[in-house]
């Protein structure tokens, strides 16, 4: 897996969480704030992620003839 | 008779063979199998006929892929040979059967083998990355099954880095050229995350190299999980069946190997208005809970009020209750000497000067005589 896809994926699970704990019951206040503010950031570059990103397709330059 | 040279009989069966091999290096040949035999599980005998002729073929029994039985149709790729006993003969290279009622004998004796074998068995497939990056494409550049297949994939998501091996999906050729494409892509030193093998609708014998034992194992030893999506309308290819996941269509091979970026975006946006609520939520339980300690803190502090006012007043009234005004209105006199109050006999002269005060005045008085009480 490259650096790229990791990101992506880590920044999901990271946002994931996020909003997991704010369903669990150890949600505080001051807490809450800060996750909050987590969150958004990660969604919103997530967002920018998929919106920005394009397909990079090649044609492999080899014959596979016998 | 034209002077030749004079050749042996071995030397004469070269040039023959020369000449055959320069004039017609191979032909692709299509007939009904007959007299089929396998000598010492080696040598594989048979003659191809049609209504009016027959040829006789020989092959190895390891190239042989496809289980043959006489009457079936089968289309070959041969060179033509005469042998050392003078015995013409079309050397096979390779061969695959023709027509649904072939087709589908080989395919029903090889699906029983390979299952037999365990390749379809699902403990065998692999879960696929969720966000695959690279992905090895294995189909034919020209066909509408590749140009549908990047259509979806760039409609649904980006960044992804694609390549694609072009070889023949139908044909005598396709075997050996997909096969090739496999085992590439599982020999670089990264590999790819998803391996899919794709190619659009066709007839059956068009079809024909996915069901090709040599194709299925090799999709079955991938060390890339793979995806085969071969469209087509009747039994899935074998080559479906050992993969990792099947995909009814390239378009819908798309479609299962990565998510779709709106239902993702969705999600996002959703998330964050569900964020929001849950940090409202957060502030309004913080506000109740505090103002219900308020309120609870106030009630303690005025129970708290009340409970040491009554005991001051309690107290006051004790030290009311025990005061000398107290002491004097019940009936109690005070004695004063000439040096200050009088609580002992001890303390008096007989002759002295004393005052009393009672709660209504005082009285002026001698002391005459005293006497000590044995308590």
């Amino acid at each position: 897996m490259t650096k790229d896809n990791h990101t992506f994926k880590q920044k999901m699970a990271q946002l994931e969480e996020l909003l997991a704990w704010f369903e669990s019951d150890q949600v505080t206040l001051e807490a809450a704030v800060e996750k909050y503010e987590q969150a958004l950031a990660l969604s919103k570059e997530l967002e920018e992620e998929l919106k920005l990103a394009k397909n990079k397709i090649e044609i492999i330059n080899k014959k596979f003839t016998q | 008779m034209r002077e030749t040279s004079v050749l042996s009989v071995s030397d004469a069966l070269d040039v023959l063979n020369d000449t055959l091999a320069a004039a017609v290096p191979a032909l692709i040949v299509e007939g009904e199998v007959s007299g089929f035999s396998v000598n010492r599980g080696k040598f594989v005998f048979f003659d191809l006929k049609d209504e009016e002729a027959s040829l006789p073929c020989f092959m190895m029994a390891f190239n042989l892929r496809f289980p043959l039985q006489d009457g079936m149709k089968v289309r070959l790729l041969a060179t033509p040979s005469i042998t050392a006993k003078g015995r013409f003969s079309m050397t096979v290279r390779e061969l695959q059967p023709v027509g649904e009622g072939s087709l589908k004998k080989a395919y029903e004796i090889l699906k029983k083998k390979l299952e037999a074998e365990g390749l379809f068995a699902p403990e065998r497939k692999r879960v696929l990355p969720e966000f695959p990056k690279r992905i090895a494409v294995v189909s034919s550049s020209g066909a509408a099954g590749w140009a549908d297949f990047t259509k979806i994939l760039n409609e649904r998501w980006g960044g992804l880095e694609v390549s694609l091996a072009d070889v023949s999906v139908q044909g005598l050729s396709a075997p050996a050229e997909v096969i090739k494409a496999i085992e590439y892509f599982n020999q670089q030193s990264e590999l790819a995350d998803l391996l899919v093998i794709i190619r659009g609708g066709g007839s059956a014998d068009d079809l024909a190299v996915f069901s090709h034992e040599d194709v299925v194992r090799a999709v079955s030893a991938s060390r890339i999980p793979t995806v085969v999506g071969v469209g087509h309308e009747t039994d899935e290819s074998l080559a479906e069946l050992a993969a990792d996941l099947r995909a009814s269509t390239p378009s819908n091979a798309a479609q299962l190997i990565i998510p779709d970026k709106k239902d993702l975006l969705e999600r996002l946006t959703s998330g964050r208005a569900a964020l929001l609520t849950r940090l409202s939520d957060a502030i309004e339980d913080w506000q109740n809970e505090v103002s219900t300690n308020r309120q609870a803190l106030s009630t303690y502090l005025s129970h708290f009020l009340k409970s040491t006012q009554q005991q001051v007043g309690h107290h006051l009234e004790l030290i009311r209750q025990f005061s000398p005004e107290a002491a004097l209105q019940r009936g109690y006199g005070v004695v004063k000497g000439e040096n200050g109050i009088i609580s002992s006999v001890k303390n008096v002269r007989i002759g002295e000067r004393i005052q009393v005060s009672l709660k209504d005045g005082t009285l002026g008085a001698t002391v005459n005589d005293k006497r000590q009480s044995h308590l």
